[in-house]
């Protein structure tokens, strides 16, 4: 049989728990929400491996972030592969990073995070930025703004969360996974968000009208204007 | 074509009932340097739909790379309540599945002392001790529903703890088969390994009083309740399974 790898990078609060889900209402698909992450490249390709030996299923694969130099390595493993990015719009996906934070004390206290945070602080400074207070918004920030800019960099068909609601929107997705069809246990699930989605989302305009004018000035200052950019392709409003 | 520079794990699902040795299994396939059995972690997925149950062993697999990844470990277990649906879901990724069994009685006396498992199956508060104990026993009998179906392999946990007290090496062979790793033969290990509730434990005899004598046995309203939530049945398998071990003690199947 065939084995048929299925990778979808994502990084963090953008669906990746829903679309996970959702792959497994396949039949002929076994999906797992991570995978051993891209600080041990070896890992990685072993898990995939590891899966493409035991999955009896003949589609199989993961959702989880990797760098895109890691994602070359995994292109060279002999699997037949079909690879996507998962996206969310910006501002509602630094929200939810920052529930993921403020639920999740581990999480929160990351120490890569920490430092990361000084860094920020240290960055807007130098911009003239005025300080920002909550150290979560500023760690939310600078994922986000380091994912988008690995986001866009695989280059790989692009999905948006927001569009995965409607049968369109996942049938594109399923094409992009091996032509896969879409199966009544996955319709299913459409509209149906998990984790700190589940709760709906407001409009991303409410959101960031919302936040504090340090947290607007700091959120321009950490985005990149490559990542801005190319968010604005798929979004028609960005910040 | 990347490196394959690491051992692969191996996984193993122990369908552990609750109050039926689950945490001295830990222990004891602890023992082995090379294992990393968890119990109670992760989620209880006999009762859940069949999407969520393949997402749950999905996700136990990922972790399980994960956790073998963390602690060296080459083969990897879960203990909890999981149920025929996760075997065959286990079985497609190649873990290998087990029931662990005990005595209903030795294990209904470990159920009784959690009683907000009693709300969680009643859905209230049990108003009075007896009105308690039918909790437990019907919570005990939902856990044992799947077991009884005679489809599951089982094991008895009265069979391991016979075989480790006598250094039967058959424990190594049942364990080996498990994990799926060679067992070298550390007997004493295994012994040395303590359940968690040892002080607690008592007899059967103590537990299957006649009457209500130590606050634990089956007092006659008890066992009239009992039988009502066990089926005819229900008991009629499980005295297949564990009516040798009454009748060594003398006692009649209740």
């Amino acid at each position: 049989m065939d084995r048929h790898l299925i990778v979808g990078y994502c990084w963090g609060a953008a669906g990746s728990r829903w679309l996970a889900r959702f792959m497994n209402a396949h039949p002929d698909v076994w999906f797992t929400h991570g995978y051993p992450g891209d600080r041990d490249k070896g890992r990685c390709l072993d898990y995939f491996r590891w899966m493409s030996m035991v999955a009896s299923h003949p589609y199989f694969g993961a959702i989880h972030h990797i760098s895109a130099k890691w994602h070359k390595d995994i292109t060279r493993i002999n699997i037949l592969m079909k690879a996507f990015v998962l996206v969310r719009h910006p501002i509602l996906r630094i929200r939810s990073i920052m529930a993921l934070n403020n639920s999740n004390p581990i999480r929160a206290t990351f120490p890569g995070y920490k430092r990361r945070v000084r860094n920020a602080r240290a960055m807007l400074e130098k911009a003239g930025a005025p300080p920002v207070e909550s150290g979560s918004f500023l760690s939310s920030c600078l994922l986000q703004s380091n994912s988008h800019r690995l986001d866009f960099g695989y280059q790989l068909p692009v999905f948006k969360i927001e569009d995965l609601n409607t049968v369109e929107g996942v049938t594109a997705l399923l094409d992009c996974c091996w032509d896969l069809r879409l199966w009544p246990g996955q319709k299913s699930l459409l509209g149906k968000r998990v984790g700190v989605h589940a709760g709906g989302d407001p409009t991303p305009e409410g959101v960031w009208s919302s936040w504090p004018g340090e947290w607007r000035q700091a959120y321009r200052v950490l985005m990149s204007k490559e990542a801005r950019e190319a968010l604005r392709e798929h979004y028609e409003w960005v910040p | 074509m990347g490196s394959l520079d690491h051992d692969l794990p191996f996984l193993f699902l122990v369908h552990s009932l609750g109050n039926s040795g689950g945490s001295w299994l830990e222990s004891a396939l602890n023992t082995h340097p090379e294992v990393e059995a968890r119990e109670e972690f992760c989620w209880e997925l006999s009762a859940l739909d069949d999407q969520t149950l393949k997402q749950g062993v999905s996700d136990l697999a990922c972790i399980g790379f994960h956790v073998s990844m963390i602690d060296k470990a080459k083969s990897v277990g879960f203990i909890k309540s999981y149920g025929p649906e996760t075997r065959e879901w286990g079985n497609r990724i190649g873990a290998t599945y087990v029931a662990l069994l005990r005595d209903p009685i030795r294990q209904l006396h470990g159920v009784r002392r959690r009683v907000h498992q009693a709300v969680y199956v009643l859905g209230r508060q049990p108003k009075n001790e007896l009105e308690q104990f039918r909790a437990q026993a019907e919570f005990q009998s939902s856990r044992y529903r799947h077991v009884l179906q005679g489809r599951e392999p089982w094991w008895r946990l009265e069979d391991i703890r016979d075989a480790v007290r006598e250094n039967d090496p058959v424990v190594i062979e049942w364990f080996s088969w498990l994990t799926g790793i060679d067992w070298e033969w550390d007997m004493e290990a295994i012994q040395n390994t303590s359940p968690r509730h040892r002080k607690a434990a008592k007899t059967v005899e103590q537990r299957f009083a006649p009457h209500y004598e130590d606050g634990h046995g089956l007092d006659p309203r008890a066992e009239t309740i009992w039988h009502e939530i066990w089926s005819q049945e229900q008991r009629g398998i499980f005295r297949c399974q564990y009516g040798d071990i009454y009748e060594r003690l003398g006692y009649t199947w209740p």
